[in-house]
């Protein structure tokens, strides 16, 4: 019988029935109404306004932007927000795990470099902290290379400290996202090719030193070398 | 199994160094289970900083124990559990999961023997599970729900008896019931107390907040002086239960959350 309640009220959640439908099939089901001065109807307001809260947590920025640059005719940060929970139902306890499709999910809708690179970088900082430190450095499973068209660092950084009118400057920038292996802290440094090169021969533990023939033209073995220290400093190398 | 006793706070990021580096005293600490479930990286390096100082408590907000048990989330609460070396662990008399979907939100059943049986059902399922005591708690709800042939106490006691699991009472729970559904909050927790004051093994005290339309069960402000007045009442007729001081949002600095547990130690001390 409960079983029965419980399916009622997923339709009534999910939007699926209002308020006065879901009383009805809720009495034909066996529930009766009760004498109550206060109806059930705050309830999906009090679930949308969680997952809400979740998403617009985790994607302060991202959200901060799309409510500042609001084109007529683009889907608003409210309708991607509410299609996105529609097509990817929450299904973990974890609410940060509902959060980590939404970059997938914008790059197949074809939404703007600005929002999907907000995205990429709110989850990316997210797995950084949420990753085991192995004995050895792995590229995309510890520290994470990435290549952004648009400031997306400063951007967020300023969007999260709560300034509104922050500008998203287009400005190439490529960086190692990774969790200090000394201090437990995120670490988002900008990356020279020096240590990229550096990152890409200690990725799964090896000790290849790129013969200086073959790095990219203006880099010399010592310049990998120094970046090589530069990341250890910063806890992203053992 | 380590020892929980006196009164405890939640262990929430925003205060997790706070806690970590604070001089002042704090018996214990609750974490949420969702946040630790599984988890590598700062988490789990929280939570080891958090073991070696504290005894720890798993609250889960997911067990939904009127849906069917998920075996994973089980077997990822066990292996906290023990990893902590709780005493116990609890979660909330409700439903948070229907159709395989998270609504995070904990959402009240009809208080009705279909309800309870269920819930009781999947409360010992857990319990054998977990390998040690479960605690249930006692919800806000906004309304009572359509199928209700009982009143909420006869529900809780009804569980409680056929699941063998402990009552947390949230003393708080039941004072924004009593303001949204209009009933006495003091009568209401002596006719709880009379049935189900052996039963009570935790207790939870937080701070609600008003929406403008009904007082809302947010964890964001002070313990509400009528709710210490209550608090005190359960320990008289409970004695000196565990208790734990609860602020999620709207967290203030961890010196003003460390007051409130200071103004509960005070109370419960008296009855230590």
């Amino acid at each position: 019988m409960i079983d029965a309640y419980l399916e009622i009220m997923h339709g009534y959640l999910a939007g699926q029935a209002d308020e006065r439908a879901t009383a009805d099939l809720l009495e034909r089901a066996g529930f009766a109404p009760t004498p109550t001065a206060t109806t059930f109807g705050v309830y999906r307001e009090l679930v949308t306004r969680q997952w809400r809260a979740v998403l617009d947590h985790f994607f302060r920025a991202a959200r901060t932007f799309a409510l500042a640059n609001a084109q007529p005719g683009e889907a608003t940060w409210e309708e991607l927000t509410l299609a996105f929970h529609r097509d990817h139902p929450p299904t973990q306890g974890n609410p940060n795990a509902f959060c980590l499709p939404f970059g997938a999910y914008l790059e197949e809708r074809g939404c703007a470099a600005p929002m999907v690179e907000l995205v990429d970088f709110a989850i990316t900082r997210y797995r950084a902290m949420h990753a085991a430190h192995g004995p050895t450095v792995v590229v995309e499973g510890d520290v994470w290379p990435r290549s952004y068209a648009f400031d997306v660092v400063s951007f967020s950084r300023a969007a999260e400290a709560g300034e509104d009118r922050c500008v998203l400057a287009a400005n190439p920038t490529t960086v190692l996202i990774g969790r200090s292996r000394r201090t437990g802290t995120l670490r988002v440094i900008r990356a020279s090719l020096g240590a990229l090169v550096a990152l890409s021969e200690a990725d799964g533990g090896g000790h290849a030193s790129t013969p200086a023939a073959e790095l990219p033209a203006g880099l010399t073995r010592a310049l990998v070398e120094q970046e090589r220290a530069v990341l250890t400093a910063e806890g992203l190398l053992p | 199994m380590r020892t929980v006793r006196g009164v405890g706070v939640g262990f929430r990021r925003e205060i997790a160094e706070g806690l970590l580096t604070t001089s002042r005293p704090v018996d214990w600490v609750e974490i949420i289970s969702e946040n630790f479930i599984g988890q590598e990286g700062r988490p789990r390096e929280l939570l080891r900083r958090c073991a070696d100082r504290f005894a720890i408590v798993p609250h889960g907000v997911t067990l939904s124990p009127a849906t069917a048990p998920d075996a994973g989330y089980l077997a990822g609460l066990s292996e906290l559990a023990a990893r902590v070396e709780a005493p116990f662990v609890s979660d909330h008399i409700c439903f948070s999961r229907t159709g395989g979907q998270e609504w995070f939100d904990l959402l009240p059943l009809p208080f009705c023997a279909a309800a309870a049986s269920r819930v009781a059902e999947n409360a010992r399922t857990a319990q054998a599970a977990l390998g040690r005591p479960l605690l249930l708690e006692n919800i806000t709800t906004y309304a009572v729900m359509p199928g209700s042939t009982w009143d909420e106490t006869t529900f809780l006691q009804r569980i409680i008896e056929e699941s063998g699991a402990g009552l947390l009472l949230d003393v708080t729970n039941l004072y924004v019931n009593s303001v949204n559904l209009a009933f006495d909050p003091h009568a209401r927790m002596e006719e709880l107390l009379a049935v189900l004051g052996p039963s009570v093994r935790q207790l939870h005290l937080s701070g609600p907040t008003h929406d403008g339309q009904r007082l809302i069960d947010s964890h964001a402000s002070a313990v509400p002086s009528i709710v210490m007045e209550l608090y005190e009442r359960v320990l008289r007729a409970c004695g000196p239960v565990p208790t734990l001081v609860e602020w999620d949002a709207r967290i203030p600095a961890v010196d003003t959350v460390l007051d409130e547990v200071d103004r509960a130690r005070r109370v419960w001390e008296r009855f230590a």
